[in-house]
């Protein structure tokens, strides 16, 4: 699958199975993605269906020029931020700390296929937001530098230099095991 | 956490909903709409015809009201006569005869009791006539001027024929010193010698009003006053005039004495 795009253009002629293509391709690493925002697993979901109930509804809005999975980032963190800033009017439901780290050990498991990214998400918690969001995007999502870059409305310059320092910061919370991981 | 299917279901659902939702906009939208714009349409192509015909089912009253009303909006009856005149609505549905300017009824009896009119005219202003009192004098440069001078009571035909002039001007419009050949905004003036006087005065129960064209040109033949209203006011006086001059009271007064070297 060349990042959804194809998926996507059958689904703008009518074939509904590639609705189900892209939601299998894109729809935990955007949970994934919209939880180092929101940091609320339920919240993640709800707004990462929503990010997709826009993609599919609005049909012409993906003009086909960066990947589909950038636009799809950059719809989630768009309605991430959206649901920051009006989180104090929701009502939020109580989970049990079992249940959180049991549902977040869940989508870690899917959005993360290999050992080797799990390891670095465990220690990518110690590390400032910006530097956790650029880590995830290139090295979990395996975007570009450039369409990191647009996700996160920063320069590719900017993100080598996160990742630059973002490393640097691994390696000293790793030790010897961040020389096989990264 | 729960399948990705169910995931990809609730995603349906909300895409499904907001194309409802998307659908019943539109059909309110056309719903109000439409009607609305259909209103607007059809009022906009039928209000203008029946204010028309609405207007044209006025009674002659009301029209002939709104006429007078045009007419002193514009100042045709201004000032001067229009107290002394003949009601101008009522002359109109009586006779059915509207003049331009001041309208005046026919043998209107109103006409001599309450207005009154004073021409001089003639080479130095030697002729003159008031209707007020009836004196005409044919001239004042004679040996004894008193032969000249006569009394005339104006019929009700010659009185209408005046008033129906009259009724032509303006009064309150020209300024008191008038040179109906001179365009005082133009560097060309044009005199005669001699010249001559034309002195009008209308009296009305509103007031008198007085206009003195002293030493202009002798006039005749392609003389034309300098607009349309000069010509107007040349064209009166030269009408009330020659009318009196038709006079058999005139016409029995003696030749003049002396004449102009």
């Amino acid at each position: 699958m060349d990042n959804g795009a194809s998926s996507y253009r059958r689904f703008l002629d009518g074939d509904d199975s590639a609705m189900d293509e892209i939601m299998e391709e894109l729809f935990f690493p955007l949970v994934f993605f919209v939880n180092r925002y929101v940091q609320d697993l339920p919240a993640a979901e709800d707004v990462a269906m929503d990010a997709m109930t826009e993609l599919f509804f609005h049909k012409h809005c993906y003009n086909f020029k960066v990947s589909l999975k950038t636009y799809v980032f950059m719809l989630g963190k768009s309605r991430a931020l959206n649901y920051l800033k009006h989180r104090k009017n929701l009502r939020e439901a109580e989970l049990t700390d079992a249940e959180v780290l049991a549902e977040q050990d869940e989508l870690e498991s899917r959005a993360l296929d290999s050992e080797r990214k799990r390891a670095v998400n465990s220690a990518l918690l110690q590390l400032p937001e910006e530097m956790r969001l650029a880590v995830h995007l290139v090295f979990f999502e395996e975007l570009s530098y450039a369409e990191a870059a647009k996700v996160m409305h920063k320069k590719p310059k900017q993100v080598d230099n996160l990742l630059y320092r973002a490393k640097t910061s691994l390696r000293a919370i790793l030790g010897e095991e961040a020389k096989q991981l990264l | 956490m729960k399948e990705l299917n169910e995931y990809t279901a609730e995603v349906r659902e909300r895409v499904e909903i907001r194309c409802k939702a998307r659908r019943q906009q539109r059909a309110r939208m056309l719903a109000v709409g439409v009607p609305l714009v259909l209103c607007l349409v059809v009022g906009a192509l039928t209000l203008p015809r029946a204010l028309r015909r609405i207007r044209s089912s006025q009674p002659t009253e009301a029209r002939s009201e709104q006429v007078d009303g045009e007419a002193l909006a514009t100042g045709i009856i201004a000032g001067g006569l229009d107290g002394a005149l003949p009601d101008p609505v009522e002359e109109k549905t009586a006779e059915g005869e509207r003049t331009e300017g001041i309208t005046i009824g026919v043998n209107s009896p109103k006409t001599s009791e309450t207005a009154s009119f004073r021409i001089v005219w003639g080479c130095y202003g030697i002729s003159s006539y008031d209707s007020a009192t009836g004196e005409l004098v044919k001239t004042t440069d004679a040996t004894h001027p008193e032969d000249y001078v006569t009394t005339l009571n104006l019929t009700d035909q010659q009185e209408t024929e005046l008033w129906n002039l009259l009724s032509k001007l303006d009064p309150d419009s020209y300024p008191e010193d008038y040179d109906p050949y001179n365009d005082p905004d133009s560097d060309v003036r044009m005199s005669s010698e001699p010249s001559r006087d034309l002195i009008l005065t209308v009296r009305t129960e509103a007031g008198e009003k007085t206009i003195a064209c002293r030493g202009i040109c002798m006039g005749g033949a392609g003389l034309r006053g300098y607009d349309d209203r000069a010509q107007t006011f040349l064209e009166v006086c030269e009408g009330v005039t020659r009318l009196l001059e038709q006079t058999p009271e005139w016409q029995s007064l003696p030749d003049y004495e002396f004449y102009y070297e």
